[in-house]
């Protein structure tokens, strides 16, 4: 007799899976810690051969929505204006809630996305306008603003994470 | 379409850079539409003139385009819209012709066309048509010299009253000549992102040409101390060996005229197509302008060396604004559309941490996925 299997979407990746993956995709972003099921990347990014070298932090808890972060250079804030697209605790937003989960791998999503958003934060900082597009506050109905927000906030550990 | 140049670890010339320059050098020349508009002006005044009931019509006039329209190195002028064109009208005119007369005779035929004849100004070797915010087309009368033969041409001058040397086919013909050892390799080399329209059939050197003329215009606030347009082409051709990438072209070019400067007396920029003839005679007469070149030169060629270790974009617009003005900007601007655009379409990956972002599907490259950076 046998049993069909049931089918319950694609599988949620484990941390192990993460970080095998990053050490194929990216060996410069290194593995520096993984304990109580987190794991830290850190390495340098550069978005184009004409760009700044970033230090990058990345953290991941199974199911949680992995964290970027900048340690150097700092980003700094234009004149002007304030860094967009960016969380309160200083990581990159770098897609909606709905656009990823932990069945996606880090290593071909986050990266890539967050080599974008160095690339469209340096551009902004040379033209005074962000051209990477995505959802501004400024354009979205406060509703879908808060609920946006409360999404982040949801994510985010206790302070010093970073 | 496109491959990046990154890829090639044998490049070591930053390729956003040289996409940077690329895009620089074409959003200052006529674009396509300009470009017919002109073509289609000069097909007409080229019928106009030789049309039946035309005083130049029993001269078979001929008329063909010169000077950067030719060679493809049109650059808008700072602070104006129109661009300076020239055209030549050959007149088969055998024998002697008073140049003033010449001048006028085409000056009157073009007084007589409905749309062209309020567009006339009189100028001392041409008849200009003047298109608002569009162009000026510099209308050049021409005879054959029968001494020298061949494409050597006589052309009128009216304050000196007399005919003068040209060979403005001669000219482009060793232009494109110079320019031809890259056409090729150009085609696949470097660009990083779909090129904007009417880049793709540009040579290193034309585009070095449009940087050198527009670094011109930003540098040199005074008309009269700034090297003329023919002596910075015939520069830049002279100079140039092949070099595959705008960057690495131009800075080369710079180096080599640098080299060039004599220690005592002046650079003489002669017409290849004319050896006869000194391109840079009036610095004879300009000392201040020939040193004002001379530094500028030598400022150039460091700032155009320094520019590979330049690191992020606001760094790179700083650079490119010092050398071609507020184009940087809008360069800037015109590649992160591009790299947009790649994107919105699934074709633009990472190629790895350090490589970064490009348009092609090399090996190894991460697709970057479509995703919302939200606030």
């Amino acid at each position: 007799m046998t049993r069909q299997a049931r089918y319950h979407g694609p599988a949620r990746l484990s941390v192990a899976t993460q970080i095998a993956q990053m050490r194929v995709r990216h060996p410069a972003l290194r593995l520096t810690a993984w304990r109580c099921g987190e794991a830290r990347w850190t390495g340098t990014l550069r978005a184009t051969d004409i760009s700044i070298t970033f230090a990058i932090t990345i953290i991941y808890r199974l199911g949680k929505r992995p964290r970027v972060y900048v340690t150097s250079p700092l980003l700094v804030d234009r004149p002007d204006a304030e860094i967009p697209h960016r969380h309160s605790d200083g990581s990159l937003c770098l897609h909606l809630p709905d656009e990823w989960d932990s069945t996606m791998v880090i290593a071909e999503t986050i990266v890539p996305w967050a080599a974008l958003w160095l690339y469209h934060y340096e551009l902004w900082h040379a033209t005074g306008e962000w051209h990477g597009g995505g959802a501004h506050p400024t354009l979205r109905p406060c509703i879908a603003r808060r609920l946006a927000e409360d999404a982040c906030r949801r994510e985010l550990l206790p302070a010093g994470a970073a | 379409m496109t491959a990046l140049p990154s890829i090639d670890s044998r490049i070591s010339i930053p390729s956003y850079l040289n996409d940077l320059l690329i895009r620089i050098a074409v959003s200052l020349q006529l674009t396509p539409t300009q470009y017919l508009d002109a073509a289609r002006h000069y097909e007409a005044v080229g019928k106009w003139l030789a049309a039946p009931g035309s005083a130049l019509a029993r001269f078979r006039p001929m008329i063909f385009p010169q000077g950067s329209l030719r060679i493809g190195t049109t650059v808008r002028p700072l602070g104006r819209d129109e661009y300076d064109l020239d055209l030549v009208c050959e007149l088969a005119l055998l024998g002697f012709h008073d140049p003033v007369w010449v001048l006028d005779l085409v000056e009157q035929r073009l007084r007589e066309h409905a749309i062209y004849g309020p567009m006339v100004e009189r100028m001392n070797r041409c008849v200009r048509l003047n298109f608002a915010k569009q162009f000026h087309l510099d209308i050049l009368p021409a005879r054959p010299d029968l001494a020298l033969g061949g494409l050597h041409l006589l052309v009128p001058d009216r304050r000196l009253e007399e005919w003068k040397a040209s060979n403005p086919k001669g000219y482009a013909a060793w232009f494109d000549q110079q320019s031809a050892y890259r056409r090729m390799a150009m085609a696949k080399a470097i660009e990083p992102l779909p090129q904007p329209e009417g880049a793709e059939e540009k040579t290193p050197l034309q585009l070095a040409a449009q940087l050198f003329k527009r670094w011109r215009d930003v540098r040199y606030a005074d008309p009269d101390l700034a090297p003329i347009s023919i002596v910075l082409t015939t520069l830049a051709a002279d100079h140039y060996l092949g070099e595959a990438h705008p960057l690495e072209a131009f800075t080369a070019i710079v180096g080599r005229i640098e080299a060039a400067i004599p220690a005592t007396g002046r650079l003489i920029v002669c017409n290849p197509a004319h050896p006869a003839e000194d391109l840079s005679e009036r610095w004879d007469a300009r000392p201040a302008a020939y040193r004002a070149f001379v530094s500028g030169i030598r400022d150039l060629h460091a700032k155009l060396t320094s520019a590979p270790s330049l690191e992020g974009l606001p760094r790179l617009r700083e650079f490119l604004e010092d050398l071609f003005g507020d184009v940087a900007t809008r360069a800037l601007r015109d590649q992160g559309q591009a790299i947009e655009g790649a994107r919105t379409r699934g074709g633009l990956t990472l190629l790895g941490t350090a490589r970064g972002l490009s348009t092609t599907a090399a090996s190894g490259a991460t697709l970057v996925r479509h995703n919302t950076f939200y606030d």
